[in-house]
């Protein structure tokens, strides 16, 4: 492209950062914001009962296989969900079959349960966590197929992004913690720099990852050729890539059917320092039943293990996973939990999330670095571009606000509600950028930065007025998660603020928080 | 605790290692500075030594795997407060100079 | 810059995306299936490896034709190695993609 091989790759570091920018940032902030998917559901049910006080595992067993017998008699699986640190609260789900005469299909059902009492808790319709970092890689409202495509595309935009950058860093080693304030593009320059170079092995590892997870859909020629056209072949080559080495044992247990709370007494008997996260009863109906335990901080970064019981030839034969049969799956298996970080305890899950944040203000930053370069030209093209970058850099944070907001304030009764709650995330994002298209460029930022940061500030506030969860009442009850939620809240709300503040109106060169 | 050594040993040995680098040197003793060879050398190799003795350290404590995710996550942490640290409040961290100071001032 | 300097450096940047983009996915293709092919033991050990290098392949394959001098050059060294890898595959297990 240019004379010269490092101009080449800066021409090819500006062009391929560019053209997936808003998307990566988009792909960054809602995928971090996965790492705290079940702190997230937890404030957007605030009808749970938490567990603060120590519980006797028997006891929640009797309540919750009660409430099971009568609520799920015909389901295929039970789990049962013991409180755990990240989940203090006690949960059944089971799997209702398919029903013809309902016209129902086969679907997956949760309902909580009341430490004190043992009834169940129904909590309102919402699309929690899990839908708001599912939108990292499916993009919601496109065919899944599209969605996996077009991020996996961005993603690839992403890796190139990085090669070339470390290729045109002159000085890595020498600007390693550099950053000169109130300068300018230099400033900025310094900035993109230190949110690229300290996390890189994060924002690598997050990046070829994220491919990885994703090859078998968009290199999916290879496996036609290698082993079978048809989706079917599709399956079965993840079926058995997925194949696990297993232990086995016949133990005794001195009974002739198994239950769960035999199984509980034998695994705690086995375990005693672990704390069981888990029971499930699959394959109910069946001639052979499994019981499965599964333990708290068993999550490893290898693999996740748990045990099963079954009744084979009137023996109990306990079964525990050892990891992925192939040695390449294995190592996918790494990948991927390193991608997902759900063996992270609470210290790696918040570097987690702050790389994460980092990497998403990297984008941000190359963004703004992108229009400084061309804000001469004063065309309406980079002022557009400029605008639009308000849109997604501070509107993004805003409409994730909108879609805490909209669980507390839609109408409990409402019909889809969950989804709903997303549709307000992407109501609220379109509103910002038609607010960023029709304000003055020069106080765009800052009115955007001030909007988010009421937005933030206001969320503990309106908790308190439409639940009963109030900072102390939260503490109180020792109530950690709904209080931390709160308290984070309100820190956004700090940055986005100190930001606003320190943001001038003509040139907005601020860190960014 | 673990993890708080790790943190500690890691702060030690970015602090020497942004030390031996001359804008960073001067930014901490406030005025322009030029580093003898031997005090570059001195803060180089005792910051990788720190540096390689904490990653050494996360492996041990926490096998491969996990110990290089613990090392690289805290390595970014570290890193990140020091960039602050420098450009805001470089002298905070005019404790690690000071045993080298004389020697300095003389060259 | 003209009019028609300006149009010539459009083309040239369009042409050098295709063949990146393109190119890339069918360099990086074609090299998986050889790994997956000729790499000894398990299949599915072979395919999962083939699959993970897919994508070194294609980030050093899109860093290659926007290094290259010439947007001619890039299009050959591209075509020339999926042309090799292809013949290598059709040739050896009759596999064509």
């Amino acid at each position: 492209m240019k004379p010269r091989f490092r101009q080449s790759m800066g021409w090819l570091h500006t062009w391929a950062g560019f053209a997936f920018a808003w998307l990566l940032f988009f792909i960054f902030v809602t995928g971090s914001a996965g790492y705290f998917e079940n702190e997230i559901d937890r404030w957007m049910m605030p009808e749970i009962a938490v567990v603060n006080k120590p519980i006797d595992d028997f006891s929640v067993l009797t309540s919750a296989e009660q409430q099971l017998d009568t609520l799920a008699a015909d389901a295929t699986q039970w789990y049962i969900s013991y409180p755990t640190g990240r989940d203090p609260y006690i949960g059944i789900s089971w799997l209702q079959p398919a029903n013809a005469e309902l016209g129902t299909a086969r679907q997956w059902h949760k309902k909580f349960l009341s430490p004190d009492t043992g009834n169940t808790i129904t909590a309102r319709k919402t699309s929690g966590g899990e839908t708001l970092y599912r939108l990292h890689y499916n993009l919601h409202y496109v065919p899944v197929l599209i969605g996996y495509l077009v991020t996996s595309l961005a993603t690839l935009f992403m890796l190139i992004g990085l090669v070339t950058g470390v290729i045109i860093h002159k000085k890595i080693f020498i600007e390693f913690f550099t950053f000169r304030k109130g300068k300018g593009l230099r400033s900025w320059l310094d900035i993109h720099n230190v949110f690229s170079v300290l996390p890189l092995p994060f924002h690598l590892m997050i990046t070829y990852s994220g491919l990885i997870l994703l090859m078998g859909v968009s290199f999916f020629p290879v496996i036609d050729n290698t082993y079978g056209v048809s989706k079917k072949m599709h399956r079965q080559f993840y079926d058995e890539s997925q194949v696990e080495d297993k232990q086995q044992q016949i133990i005794d247990l001195n009974t002739t059917e198994l239950s769960l709370k035999a199984i509980l007494t034998d695994a705690k008997a086995r375990y005693e320092n672990q704390n069981v996260s888990y029971l499930g009863l699959i394959d109910r109906n069946t001639e052979q039943p499994g019981f499965e335990v599964w333990f708290e901080g068993d999550e490893g970064l290898e693999f996740a293990t748990l045990m099963t019981y079954r009744m084979v030839n009137g023996q109990v034969q306990l079964e525990k996973s050892l990891g992925k049969a192939h040695s390449a799956a294995k190592v996918y298996d790494i990948l991927e939990h390193l991608h997902e970080g759900l063996f992270a305890d609470i210290y790696l899950r918040w570097l987690y999330f702050i790389s994460g944040l980092l990497g998403a203000a990297m984008i941000a930053s190359g963004m703004i670095i992108w229009v400084k370069k061309r804000q001469k030209q004063q065309t309406i093209f980079i002022n557009l571009i400029d605008r639009l970058n308000a849109a997604v850099i501070v509107g993004l944070p805003i409409a994730i606000a909108g879609y805490f907001w909209s669980n507390r304030l839609l109408p409990l009764a409402m019909v889809n509600r969950a989804a709903w709650e997303v549709h307000s995330l992407f109501i609220v994002f379109a509103a910002c950028i038609c607010f960023c298209a029709v304000s003055s460029t020069d106080k765009v930022w800052k009115s955007m930065l001030w909007i988010a940061a009421i937005a933030y500030a206001l969320l503990p506030l309106g908790n308190i007025l439409t639940t009963e969860h109030s900072l102390l009442a939260s503490a109180q009850n020792s109530d950690w998660l709904m209080l931390g939620f709160d308290l984070i809240m309100l820190l956004f709300a700090a940055c986005f603020a100190l930001a606003a503040a320190l943001i001038k109106n003509k040139d907005n060169k601020t860190v960014q928080a | 605790m673990l993890i708080l050594m790790q943190i500690l040993l890691q702060l030690l040995a970015f602090t020497l290692l942004s030390l031996s680098l001359t804008r960073h040197y001067s930014q901490v003793m406030s005025q322009a500075q030029r580093l003898a060879k031997s005090t570059v050398l001195t803060f180089r190799i005792s910051g990788y030594l720190l540096l390689t003795t904490a990653i050494i350290y996360a492996v041990y404590s926490w096998g491969w795997a996990l110990g290089l995710v613990y090392s690289l996550a805290t390595a970014t942490l570290v890193s990140t407060f020091l960039a602050v640290l420098l450009t805001y409040k470089p002298h905070y961290l005019a404790f690690v100079i000071i045993p080298f100071k004389p020697k300095d001032l003389t060259l | 810059m003209n009019f028609t300097t300006k149009h010539l450096i459009t083309f040239n940047v369009t042409c050098r995306v295709l063949i990146a983009l393109v190119g890339g996915y069918l360099l990086s293709a074609l090299s998986a299936v050889l790994i997956a092919t000729h790499l000894p033991g398990d299949k599915i050990n072979s395919i999962i490896t083939g699959l993970m290098c897919t994508f070194i392949i294609y980030t050093l394959t899109v860093i290659f034709v926007f290094a290259a001098k010439t947007t001619l050059r890039a299009g050959i060294g591209v075509l020339v190695p999926c042309l090799l890898v292809y013949c290598f595959n059709h040739y050896f297990n009759g596999i064509s993609v």
